[in-house]
């Protein structure tokens, strides 16, 4: 799973945290289930593409602080 | 307020007309530990009589009712006003839940069909805030996943590192320089072929 994937789904469980967590808080009114679905799905795909695009920043750089290792070539 | 012609109806909540928390944001603010005091008054129109059986409270929560409580049976027969108090709590919700919550109260007939309703909303607070198990549980999962997102970099390094081929077993060699890296991390190790 690439570094992007794994952010957009954790940003997809983040928007459904989010939301549900601002409930519970009082920011948001959950009662009537039209309103709460399209709560839902605007914080999922909000939290897909915020935390996807950082999962990939992450990525690289990961992988610019830490590149992957070669194997010395042998030689007879 | 719904109701069938010349019908009157109200609910106070702890002595508050519940008419005022029409909306999320005046709704009434409860404590889910203690009990609420509901008090339902209604009367028929003017001449006639009318038979209520049953005062209810529901929760509402992503549409269904999370939680009901009742009053019935209130009276055997038909009336021209009558009263009903409820002493509602959350039950098993109470350390469970906190946050803004819309409350239907609904006086029914005998058959079952309801004759009156009232939507109106309350907020609940935990203590502290977050004391209840669902702030809690969120507030936990929510934590965990940006850990996850924060090493995501770190974690889709290593299954690439793990899905890579073996390289093929060679015999000893010495130290080579070191290759500069490139940031192309799906071309595979290179091998030690002879």
């Amino acid at each position: 799973m690439s570094a992007t994937s794994n952010g957009a789904i954790g940003g997809i469980v983040l928007g459904i945290v989010f939301v549900l967590l601002g409930q519970q808080f009082g920011y948001f009114d959950l009662s009537d289930v039209a309103s709460a679905v399209e709560y839902l799905v605007i914080a999922m795909v909000v939290g897909a593409a915020v935390f996807g695009a950082l999962g990939m920043v992450l990525g690289r750089s990961y992988l610019r602080r830490h590149p992957p290792e070669t194997e010395p070539s042998s030689t007879p | 307020m719904r109701g069938s012609t010349g019908f009157v109806a109200k609910v106070t909540w702890n002595s508050v007309d519940v008419t005022t928390a029409g909306t999320a944001s005046a709704a009434l603010a409860v404590d889910f530990s203690s009990t609420a005091n509901v008090l339902f008054q209604w009367s028929a129109a003017t001449g006639t009589t009318i038979n209520i059986n049953d005062a209810r409270l529901q929760m509402i929560y992503f549409g269904a009712a999370l939680s009901t409580r009742d009053v019935a049976p209130i009276s055997s027969g038909a009336l021209a006003s009558n009263s009903a108090v409820l002493n509602w709590s959350p039950g098993a919700l109470t350390y469970v839940l906190e946050g803004v919550y819309k409350i239907t109260a609904s006086l029914l007939n005998p058959n079952g069909s309801t004759v009156w309703s009232e939507d109106f909303f309350v907020r609940a607070s935990a203590p502290y805030s977050v004391l209840a198990a669902l702030p809690i549980i969120l507030i936990a999962l929510g934590a965990w996943e940006l850990y996850v997102v924060a090493r995501s970099g770190r974690l889709a390094a290593l299954k690439g590192k793990e899905a890579a081929p073996p390289s093929p077993p060679s015999g000893p060699s010495p130290p080579a320089e070191a290759t500069p890296a490139t940031e192309d991390s799906g071309t595979p190790p290179a091998g030690g072929a002879s």
